[in-house]
């Protein structure tokens, strides 16, 4: 091992030394003879030394010292990723239009209701809105509505020839109201000669308050 | 060891001029050189030396050209008259180059036959090795290179050029001392050769040829295009010994036709001042011969040398050019390697520098905008949580909304439901558990049992076709004859459904 080692280390010499012609040639004449390759090699070590001993430590330092900047820097990045500005512009029209589909609020029901009512006796329908107790979706503060459930009675008023087109007429209109009322449940219970009930469960939803002030 | 070995073992470079291989003799300390030979000018120049039998003449190549020569004014036997007279003519001719040619022929340099069986060229190489480590037994070791000779046998035959290593070595040493750098060793049967294969007048046939070598005289018989025949050397001089000449070539054409059936009419004199010589010749021969004397000497020899390659075949040298080669082409990778590397290091280093004062520049401005930041992320974490809210608003208030299944349904059922068929009984409701929608009818139908189940299965498949996808669970339907007073067949079957709805 020592022996192969020193007579690759003497081969290389030879290589790196040998002068044409000149077998025994002066350490002087053979270390010139080297410069062509030593001389790089010794500019890769100087900019490897430069490079590591010097530049590297001073851009780390460097790098350290505003890591501050470069943090809020991507912080900043990363909160302009999740949304672009056309986004939020939209988001916002969407959501003043999702509002426009909500009762107001509590105190708007009881009018929309006899809207509703009013509607139905238009048709021919004798109609009673029952709201029951408010449901919140979502947990927490995720919630931002609330529904109103509201059981409904229809008795189509005495005489009335066309009780059930005009009763798809009326729910036709609950669903194109321009809020948004879910229709649920809907029972209908009749014998040979008439229409004996007809019963609906609706949901209308109107948004929680501090969902509201957001808007 | 190969012939390449033994050559490159010889010529190994080093620091001292003796080759590593042992010698009786020992390495001879080359002499210093007569005065300073100028290097590196015209250094593509090669110097060829023909040196044989004490004659020794000198030329100088540019470009395998022949320029300026040299005669030794006296015979050179030694290799100590070697060097005086290679003084003398490196300063004569102020060579300047590094590349040395020979063309030799020496008391020293032995020229054997050899037969062979009829091997491969390299089982036949590997017996010539054999032969010539037997003859290197107890003598000294040798440089030497093989030639094929015609034969008339089954066997291969073959020249042996054997060189004493010590005789190589002290005669490198001596250009070595003067920057030199031999790169040929040829025999004279070489450049010979050369001569009978370029000249037309050779033909197909056998050839004698007679050359004037310095105090000897070289008779080679060879045909162009073939192997050599045979080759010997005589002590004698045309000027002197023209008789035994004469006698010696008849010898020679008797030889020739005894061993290799050929018939020689073609005789070549090389040399000046022949002429003479021709009638002895034909005395002895012949006078049906051809004599021809073709005035070339040694300068001709050079010049037909000048032009093989280093890696000639019957180079006693070649290993040693190719080794040189070799190291030249790893020293001229390891610099261009070198050099490239540092080339894309410093590449390397300003590229990094430059982004480096780019990143630095854009770290200050940081450094220096950081309240416009802090404003900037907190308008921004403002921002993304109210477009966060007002998506899900989105979502709950308009995501979340029921289609109007119940009203659809009931419209459905009321233009497919067959006349025969009576509701009493319409549900449709919302199942939050199975986050679906479900209904139920009931009702009569005016028909008997079998064909009140061929119309309501007939019904179903219609509302399972339907937009709304309606889908019946086992057991989901029940018909039930009304009870009629007596013994009478029901014309009337109660029904139930219950199923419910894909659509959402």
């Amino acid at each position: 091992m020592k022996n192969n080692l020193q007579r690759f280390l003497r081969n290389a010499w030879l290589l790196l030394t040998e002068v044409p012609g000149w077998a025994d040639a002066p350490l002087s004449v053979r270390v010139q003879r080297t410069l062509p390759i030593v001389v790089p090699c010794m500019g890769i070590v100087a900019v490897l030394v430069w490079s590591l001993a010097w530049q590297t430590p001073r851009i780390r330092a460097e790098r350290e010292l505003h890591a501050p900047q470069i943090a809020l820097e991507a912080e900043i990045q990363s909160l302009q990723l999740a949304y672009s500005e056309q986004q939020t512009v939209e988001l916002a029209e969407q959501a003043e239009q999702a509002s426009h589909l909500l009762v107001p609020n509590q105190a708007e029901l009881v009018p929309f209701l006899r809207t509703l009512k009013k509607e139905a006796a238009d048709r021919g329908w004798e109609a009673g809105f029952h709201p029951g107790e408010p449901v919140t979706e979502g947990i927490g503060d995720g919630a931002q509505i609330s529904y109103q459930p509201v059981r409904v009675k229809l008795a189509p008023v005495a005489g009335h020839a066309e009780v059930y087109a005009s009763l798809l007429s009326l729910l036709e209109r609950f669903s194109t109201s321009g809020r948004r009322i879910d229709l649920m449940r809907l029972a209908i219970r009749a014998d040979e000669n008439r229409w004996q009930t007809v019963e609906a469960n609706l949901r209308l939803a109107y948004p929680i308050l501090h969902a509201q002030t957001s808007q | 060891m190969t012939p390449a070995e033994i050559i490159s073992a010889a010529t190994s470079p080093g620091p001292s001029p003796a080759p590593a291989l042992g010698s009786s003799n020992g390495p001879l300390a080359p002499s210093a050189p007569a005065g300073p030979r100028p290097r590196g000018r015209r250094n593509a120049d090669a110097l060829g030396l023909v040196w044989v039998h004490g004659l020794l003449q000198v030329a100088v190549f540019r470009r395998q050209a022949m320029g300026a020569d040299w005669s030794a004014p006296s015979p050179v036997h030694t290799l100590a008259e070697f060097e005086t007279a290679l003084d003398q003519a490196i300063a004569t001719l102020k060579f300047g180059g590094t590349e040395v040619f020979l063309i030799l022929e020496h008391e020293q340099f032995l020229h054997q036959a050899e037969y062979t069986p009829a091997f491969s060229d390299s089982a036949a190489r590997a017996y010539l090795r054999a032969r010539v480590q037997r003859h290197e037994a107890g003598r000294e070791p040798v440089l030497w290179v093989s030639q094929r000779m015609a034969s008339a046998r089954k066997e291969s035959a073959w020249l042996l050029h054997l060189l004493p290593a010590p005789f190589y070595s002290h005669l490198n040493g001596l250009l070595r001392a003067r920057h030199l750098d031999l790169t040929r060793i040829l025999p004279l049967a070489v450049p010979l050769q050369l001569q009978l294969e370029k000249n037309p007048a050779a033909g197909d046939e056998p050839v004698l040829i007679a050359a004037q070598t310095g105090a000897a005289t070289t008779v080679m018989v060879g045909r162009s295009g073939h192997p050599l025949y045979f080759a010997r050397t005589m002590q004698a001089r045309w000027d002197g010994d023209s008789e035994r000449i004469a006698v010696e070539i008849n010898r020679s054409l008797l030889y020739a036709k005894q061993q290799f059936g050929a018939a020689i009419n073609r005789l070549w004199l090389l040399g000046e001042g022949l002429e003479p010589a021709c009638a002895g010749v034909l005395a002895r021969c012949g006078s049906e011969k051809q004599v021809t004397i073709h005035h070339t000497g040694p300068l001709d020899w050079l010049q037909a040398v000048a032009r093989l390659s280093a890696s000639h075949p019957v180079n006693l040298v070649a290993g040693y050019i190719n080794r040189k080669r070799r190291l030249q082409f790893f020293r001229r990778v390891a610099i261009g390697v070198c050099w490239l590397g540092l080339t894309l290091a410093v590449l390397d280093a300003w590229s990094r520098s430059l982004s480096w004062r780019a990143e630095r520049a854009r770290l200050l401005g940081l450094e220096a905008s950081q309240p416009a930041l802090i404003a900037e992320r907190d308008r921004l974490v403002q921002r993304n949580a109210t477009a966060e809210r007002q998506h899900e608003f989105v979502r709950q208030a308009a995501g979340t909304r029921l289609a109007p299944v119940p009203a659809r349904f009931l419209a459905l059922i009321g233009s497919t439901l067959p006349p025969e068929l009576s509701l009493t009984d319409f549900s449709a409701k919302w199942d939050e558990g199975a986050d679906g929608w479900t209904f139920r009818l009931e009702g009569q139908i005016a028909a008997e049992e079998e064909s009140a189940r061929e119309l309501l299965a007939a019904w179903q498949k219609l509302l399972a076709r339907s937009p709304l996808r309606a889908h019946f669970p086992e057991g989901g339907r029940a018909i039930v004859p009304v009870p009629v007073p007596g013994d009478g067949i029901s014309t009337t079957q109660r029904f139930s459904i219950e199923g419910g709805l894909l659509e959402k």
